[in-house]
């Protein structure tokens, strides 16, 4: 499952740390979403869709 | 605290802890070695309260989750491998005999207790047939091994 989180930190102007401590996760968490190596949860994924005032499927991009 | 900081901590108290605890069981101080083990783990989930950081989060049980699983069944083939091994050699010396029963006793003991952690996390009624069956099956298999090792044949 792709994402723009990488994209969205940029724009907004944070840290993955700083990320990492507003969705109460680790920052090797937050690596990992980036490059595509950790499926979230939804709970994590709605945290993060949250954070960034965007919905979860223009967060993620969920492929076949 | 950090977590960087707390992870320095913990290595340095870990290394104390096992210094003096040689020692001292070293020196037949079971008491004195039981209360550094003691103390250690206390100061330990202390100095894990202090930090603010989050330690564990989804993804660390996710890993840790398969990572145990994994150490179960490369633990249970390594057990039959000696079993089968020991099994072998016993006629060479008796001490094979009893590890061989040792290991095929804590390959059940382990598949025993992930079993009941696994109903426990998972939920599961215990009236399910399905389980009931299966720690039948292991109680089986255990008695006959706790019977092997502790009773002598006549």
């Amino acid at each position: 499952m792709k994402n723009i989180i990488k994209e969205l930190r940029q724009k907004f102007g944070i840290t993955q740390e700083q990320l990492a401590q507003k969705v109460r996760v680790r920052r090797e968490t937050i690596v990992f979403l980036e490059q595509g190596k950790y499926n979230p949860s939804l709970k994590l994924a709605h945290d993060i869709a949250n954070y960034f005032n965007l919905a979860v499927e223009d967060v993620f991009i969920f492929g076949r | 605290m950090t977590f960087k900081q707390y992870k320095t901590v913990q290595i340095a108290v870990l290394i104390l802890i096992s210094i003096i605890f040689s020692q001292t069981f070293a020196a037949n101080s079971l008491a004195l070695s039981l209360g550094v083990l003691l103390a250690g783990s206390l100061l330990l989930l202390f100095l894990r309260k202090r930090v603010k950081e989050v330690i564990l989060d989804e993804m660390s049980y996710a890993i840790g989750g398969k990572a145990a699983l994994a150490a179960i069944q490369i633990f249970c083939w390594l057990a039959v491998i000696m079993m089968l091994a020991a099994n072998a050699m016993k006629h060479f010396n008796p001490i094979y005999g009893t590890v061989c029963n040792i290991m095929a006793f804590s390959a059940c003991l382990l598949m025993l207790i992930y079993s009941a952690s696994y109903q426990f996390f998972a939920k599961i009624s215990w009236k399910d047939p399905k389980l009931i069956i299966t720690l039948l099956l292991v109680l089986i298999f255990f008695s006959f091994f706790i019977l092997s090792v502790f009773v002598k044949p006549l």
